[in-house]
């Protein structure tokens, strides 16, 4: 048993890995696959090695087998799983001895505890898995002669429980240190939003509700959980009734990215874009991305399917070209062949025409609300560009204004239906500011209920009872403009 | 003995192994048996890229080409005086030829016509088509060009590089790649009349600057005079090496909301003037400075007399960009004063609500090129933009319809003998600029049918996602890269004065 324990452990190891990538770790797998994507081309090669180098390069041609997350995860596993086999077998026949401290479990340890981070080099591993190879290659063709040499050294005859005692607290101190490393580096944070991310790839939208919401609730703030969260409500028909579940203090900068050249925001700023049929600004977020994070599977395809939509059919052919060289996209390329062929994309749609008369019309790209304006006006059928409309003026304080777009646009005025709470609420605000006549002319009416919930809201705020206003009024958006509004407490009017 | 024959196994076990592994068979490419076609189609076959019908250098590399057809195996013969110089065979279509063979056959093709004699095996039954007849010019073309490799993208840069390729082959090799300096931008690379002795280009960023290069002299300037919030954008050298014109440019960039365009590039104000290496001064006169006009896109005469540039009315708040129009103007200079005449309007193309943009006088003074489009100066996201002539001694304009196409024709830049040029294109998809060279005829003013720059891989173009900017056809190669880099990772840089006469 003794000389076979490191088959136990290699076992144990690998199920134990398994087990991480399929789970707490499964984040870090799907981050790799959607960062990296490696071609069968001679140019990719050129290219990679001479910009990246060999690391790079044998990073990716692991990392593409993460398409399929079981195999990638069984294949990584494996990898630093048989490090530990490795070591442990150099260890045995240059020294003729068994490793009882199973010292051996560091290495595997220390490039597990690496690849928790999502954007860790995996190149750097599979070199280090090759080397390891190699050395055990060649010390394999020589191990009878190192035996020679090392049956001469003295030998310490351990009785059986002195060696499981050993191995024991070797093992012991290894795990206990592993462990206490793993606890304190995981980021739940981070695993929260890779998920919600691949929901909302996924247009899996309760569970990108389930993780922003777990996310905001351990206390934490973050614009692009907000960003997802609002995406995901609006397609569950409920933004306005959840806009303000939170302590928002992004402002409109939860709904949307104002550009500004930052390339971590470049991956996710054409969201919205595309459910709001814009696909010119997603086009322009998604090639950006592109440029500062490389030819990666999902820019392609989204690439592909807005060049598609926008009618320019060679550069999509283009970007499905590239994709047809990676080892498991080549069937969503024929898919988006077929699309070209086709001349529609399921899903996606385009709000805006392509065929433009008169004066070009330019994005305003710092902010989205002339946007939606701009797409309502287009468009009658536009509910997401309507409901971000009115969430983006409520975010921004704009209530004078806020009343002009629901008189602006009757139809999808009457689609809201029955109020929300907040525009209600806003609603009120702007009765207080223009009094009961001119409010009367705006042919909207406010219920009692809103009335009486002010009187209360008031009546705290004088008493200073934060902590029960709070609790009460969170949620409104009188607590919003006087409490949590980045443009302050004054109601914009121009 | 027991011991080494243990080890003489585990070698033959591992050496198997590899090779086992290692054995990939094919040899791609071609084999160089002929094959007489059995009957005859009467027409060309597809091919991509175009290579029928062109008039190529005779220092060009192989023009490897892909048959766009169908078949089951496909062969090239490369006729020349009517006799067979080269056989390809094969089955994907991908006619590769040998370098050495194709440079034995150039050696002897100068003047005469070079003959693609393609058949196509279908069924069984070998199909001969109607040959591909290419001319070989007596006329070489510099030997390298320059260019800058990025993503066609808007504001955010990652990797990009200025590189040179040898045109007698297909070795290209990196001037610079800006990895190697922090990843700044690096752009707008301008040589002395094709002339590697003198050339400058701009770096962006954290020890970003102008860096100019004479006679092996490199120094990096801030080319943004005393006061200036605008640095040097477009440049020319002025033929005695003294001198570089740039135009001063505030750039905005502006997103189409809908079609096909995706984006519009605009000055805001824009205003010129001519840079003095020695003294470190930048030159100008009151009428390329004001405010009056935006002045963009210099470009000297071959005897540096005279500064071609392009002129439009200062934008104003309100104006519609597609109202802001250039005209093709000209100033003289006097080198030894330093000093400018009075800018006159060469071409009036804002009259025929037209735009002009990058001038280029060719090396013999006698012809001026340049690119129309409908308004703005940025032309190569315009896809009407086309290529003009102008004859400047009949004072004749011509659309070079035999090298223009429905999509973008955009900068360009004369080769030292003025018998060729080079152009960026978008014909092949409408998104990514390829450089495209055609013949000119300076007796004549006639060009032939441009061809784009042959690639060792013909599907090179199917896949390749970065767009050639601004080509410029050198005679010799950059080989100072090493110098370069220092200069450019260095924070050092000149402080230069503005002088307004």
């Amino acid at each position: 048993m003794r000389k076979h324990i490191h088959y136990f452990l290699f076992v144990v190891l690998l199920c134990l890995f398994v087990g991480c990538y399929e789970g707490v770790l499964q984040h870090v797998i799907f981050y790799q696959e959607q960062h990296h994507l490696f071609l069968f081309s001679a140019e990719y090669f050129r290219q990679t090695i001479l910009s990246e180098g060999w690391t790079e390069y044998l990073g990716n041609f692991l990392v593409q087998f993460f398409y399929y997350p079981g195999w990638g995860s069984l294949l990584l596993s494996g990898m630093i799983a048989s490090l530990y086999l490795f070591v442990y077998k150099l260890f045995y026949w240059v020294t003729g001895r068994l490793d009882c401290m199973q010292i051996s479990l560091i290495p595997s340890f220390y490039f597990f505890l690496k690849t928790m981070e999502p954007d860790y080099q995996l190149g750097e591993l599979v070199v280090v898995w090759f080397v390891m190879l190699f050395l055990v290659t060649v010390t394999w063709l020589f191990a009878s002669r190192l035996r020679n040499l090392t049956d001469r050294w003295p030998v310490w005859v351990m009785r059986p429980y002195v060696f499981w005692l050993i191995t024991s607290v070797g093992i012991g101190s290894v795990g206990f240190i592993s462990f206490w490393r793993f606890v304190d580096k995981y980021n739940m944070g981070e695993y929260r939003m890779i998920m919600a991310d691949k929901a909302v790839k996924e247009r899996k939208w309760d569970e990108v509700l389930e993780q922003t919401e777990l996310y905001l609730n351990s206390g934490r703030n973050n614009q692009l959980m907000f960003y997802f969260r609002n995406l995901a409500w609006y397609h569950q028909g409920d933004l306005l009734h959840h806009l303000l579940d939170y302590s928002n203090k992004y402002g409109v900068k939860s709904l949307y990215f104002p550009w500004n050249g930052d390339s971590r925001e470049s991956e996710y700023g054409h969201y919205i874009y595309e459910y709001l049929g814009y696909i010119n600004e997603a086009h322009r977020w998604v090639f950006e991305s592109m440029v500062v994070w490389g030819e990666v599977a999902p820019h392609l395809i989204d690439l592909a399917k807005y060049n598609i939509l926008i009618d320019r059919p060679a550069v999509a052919q283009r970007f499905i070209n590239v994709l047809k060289k990676s080892a498991f996209y080549g069937k969503q390329a024929l898919e988006l062949e077929q699309y070209l062929r086709e001349r529609k994309v399921p899903g996606l749609y385009l709000a805006l025409p392509n065929h433009v008369e008169g004066k070009p019309r330019f994005a305003n790209i710092l902010n989205i609300g002339p946007e939606l304006y701009y797409l309502c006006e287009q468009s009658g059928n536009n509910n997401m560009a309507f409901e971000y409309l009115i969430a983006d003026l409520l975010l921004s304080n704009q209530v004078v204004r806020l009343v002009q777009v629901l008189k602006d646009f009757p139809l999808y005025t009457q689609r809201l239906g029955h109020f929300p709470p907040i525009l209600e609420e806003a609603l009120y605000i702007y009765k207080l500011g223009v009094g009961e006549e001119k409010f009367q002319e705006s042919g909207f009416s406010i219920s009692s209920r809103v009335e009486d919930c002010f009187r209360r809201y008031y009546s705290l705020y004088q008493q200073k009872d934060y902590k029960t206003l709070y609790a009460e009024f969170g949620q409104s958006y009188w607590y919003y403009l006087h409490f949590l509004s980045p443009y302050g407490t004054k109601i914009i009017t121009d | 003995m027991v011991q080494k024959l243990l080890l003489i196994d585990k070698i033959k076990t591992i050496v198997v192994s590899l090779v086992g592994l290692g054995c990939l068979a094919l040899m791609g490419g071609c084999t160089d048996s002929y094959q007489k076609p059995e009957v005859f189609v009467d027409r060309q076959p597809q091919i991509f890229p175009d290579y029928s019908g062109i008039v190529f250098p005779v220092n060009i590399a192989p023009m490897n080409f892909r048959i766009q057809e169908e078949g089951e195996e496909f062969q090239l013969v490369v006729e020349l005086d009517g006799k067979q110089r080269l056989v390809c065979r094969n089955k994907d279509g991908k006619m590769c030829m040998s370098e050495k063979k194709w440079k034995k056959i150039m050696a002897d093709a100068a003047g005469k016509e070079l003959s693609f004699q393609i058949a196509i095996k279908h069924c069984g039954v070998w199909e001969g088509y109607k040959e591909i007849t290419n001319s070989v010019s007596r006329d070489s073309i510099d030997r390298y060009l320059a260019y800058r490799l990025l993503y066609p993208g808007y504001e955010l840069w990652n990797e990009m590089g200025i590189y040179q390729r040898d045109l007698n082959g297909f070795e290209e090799t990196a001037i610079m790649e800006n990895r190697e300096f922090g990843k700044q931008c690096v752009n707008c690379h301008t040589f002395k009349q094709n002339d590697t002795s003198h050339f400058m280009f701009h770096v962006r960023g954290k020890t970003g600057g102008t860096v100019i290069c004479r006679d092996g002299s490199i120094e990096k300037i801030n080319s943004k005079p005393n006061h200036s919030t605008i640095g040097g954008t477009y440049s020319a050298w002025h033929p005695n090496g003294k001198f570089i014109a740039m135009s001063m440019n505030n750039v905005q960039q502006f997103f189409h909301s809908q079609g096909k365009k995706q984006i519009e590039v605009a000055d805001l104000n824009a205003d010129m003037g001519v840079y003095d290496i020695e003294n470190h001064q930048m030159l100008s006169a009151p009428m390329l400075s004001d405010s009056t006009y935006m002045e963009t896109f210099p470009n000297w005469s071959p005897d540096g007399r005279v500064l071609y540039f392009c002129r439009a009315k200062q934008y104003q708040k309100g104006m519609n960009w597609n109202e802001v129009r250039y005209d093709l103007c000209k100033v003289d200079f006097f080198p030894e004063s330093r000093t400018f005449g009075t800018p006159e309007c060469v071409y009036a193309a804002s009259d025929s609500l037209k735009s002009v943009s990058f001038p280029r006088v060719s090396p013999d003074g006698r012809y001026l090129l340049f690119t129309q489009s409908d308004y703005g100066n940025f032309s190569i996201w315009h896809p009407e933009s086309d290529l003009m002539l102008m004859d400047l001694k009949l004072e004749v304009i011509s659309n070079l319809k035999e090298v223009n196409s429905n999509q973008v024709e955009s900068f360009h830049t004369w080769s030292s003998s003025g018998k060729w040029f080079v152009f960026s294109s978008k014909r092949l998809d409408g998104l990514w600029a390829r450089p495209f060279f055609a013949h000119f005829n300076p007796e004549t003013g006639k060009v032939d049918k441009p061809f784009v720059l042959p690639q060792e891989n013909p599907d090179f173009y199917s896949n390749f996602t970065r767009t050639y900017n601004l080509p410029e056809l050198i005679t010799s190669p950059i080989e100072n890269q090493q110098e370069l880099l220092e200069v450019i990772s260095s924070s050092q840089k000149t402080n230069i004065e503005l002088v307004v006469r």
